[in-house]
């Protein structure tokens, strides 16, 4: 919104010239955004709740996630939605953990469930599995098994962007695959 | 005699367990389903949905076909309550297609023609086929 403000700004401000270029800009931004954002679920629904909005901003500038979400039926698409934002948060976290066991050689402490106000089933019942396994991970004294789990191809690390925003970089898989 | 014949049963018993071997994890099926599938080759029909009581094989058996045209090769794929999935992996019907390890979550299975087809004659539209498909995991 502040990008869109910035160049209906500029609009008013310059001339001719620059209300061409800007009302370009606002087109190109428009289309943009209707392309990443959901029609359904918003940064502001209570869905999100207690989440990092961070976090929140990125899934719903996400396109490969705004998909998910989208074509997700009505009835579970906010627990999608929400599902994926705690799994954006916690893949990440896990990579963290993962490099610096890597660089120092000790098992890193457990991160925690991003638990947001209103949990919604099934993904938050799905969480309550999945996280212990992570966890377990850590507590292994072996490395290679949190390798295993974020390059597991049913696992969150083939799809989220190691990188926050970064929609077109190395996945969190291909991170850790590539030793980094 | 008695003991003779415990002890003989005690090792086929052993024996059988050895050569049979100790599941894993128990398997639990949802199906046989049917559902309509679209020839357009672009509408994903979302099936059912599962929750695994542990990590393991996610599998999904195209028992039989009706309707479409050709031999109905399809898209099988799942995804899990929080946006992960599994591959897409397609098959014709009779055939099994597996995944494994698969993370424990609930997935649900999701189902897409893999070409595109006209299945309805002269009448507007692509058609449908259906599908009849079971799922096995670990419960």
């Amino acid at each position: 919104m502040t990008g869109s403000a910035n160049v209906l700004r500029s609009v008013l401000v310059f001339g001719s010239r620059g209300r061409l270029l800007g009302l370009a800009c606002l087109l190109v931004m428009t289309v943009i955004s209707a392309c990443a954002s959901s029609d359904e679920v918003k940064a502001s629904d209570p869905t999100f709740q207690g989440l990092d909005p961070t976090v929140v901003s990125e899934v719903l500038a996400n396109p490969v996630a705004v998909k998910k979400i989208d074509e997700e039926p009505a009835a579970t698409r906010d627990s999608m939605a929400q599902g994926i934002v705690r799994n954006f948060i916690v893949c990440r976290e896990f990579l963290v953990a993962y490099q610096d066991w890597q660089r120092t050689g000790l098992p890193p402490r457990d991160p925690s469930l991003p638990e947001p106000t209103n949990p919604l089933d099934p993904s938050n019942t799905a969480w309550l599995q999945e996280f212990p396994q992570y966890v377990a991970t850590l507590h292994s004294g072996d490395p290679s098994r949190l390798r295993e789990l974020l390059t597991n191809q049913s696992g969150c690390g083939s799809w989220i962007p190691a990188s926050p925003g970064d929609v077109s970089g190395p996945t969190i898989a291909s991170v850790v695959s590539s030793g980094g | 005699m008695k003991k003779i014949a415990a002890i003989a049963a005690t090792s086929l018993t052993a024996v059988a367990v050895l050569v049979v071997g100790v599941p894993s994890a128990w398997s639990t099926t949802k199906g046989p389903q049917s559902t309509d599938v679209s020839c357009d080759s672009t509408t994903v029909k979302v099936g059912v949905s599962v929750t695994m009581g542990s990590n393991g094989t996610y599998k999904i058996t195209y028992n039989s076909d009706s309707g479409g045209v050709g031999n109905n090769d399809t898209w099988w794929s799942a995804r899990s309550a929080n946006g992960n999935d599994l591959p897409a992996k397609a098959s014709v019907p009779g055939e099994v297609r597996t995944w494994n390890p698969v993370i424990m979550s609930t997935y649900t299975t999701r189902i897409v023609r893999r070409y595109e087809d006209n299945c309805n004659g002269i009448l507007p539209g692509h058609g449908n086929y259906s599908v009849n498909y079971t799922v096995n995991y670990p419960g």
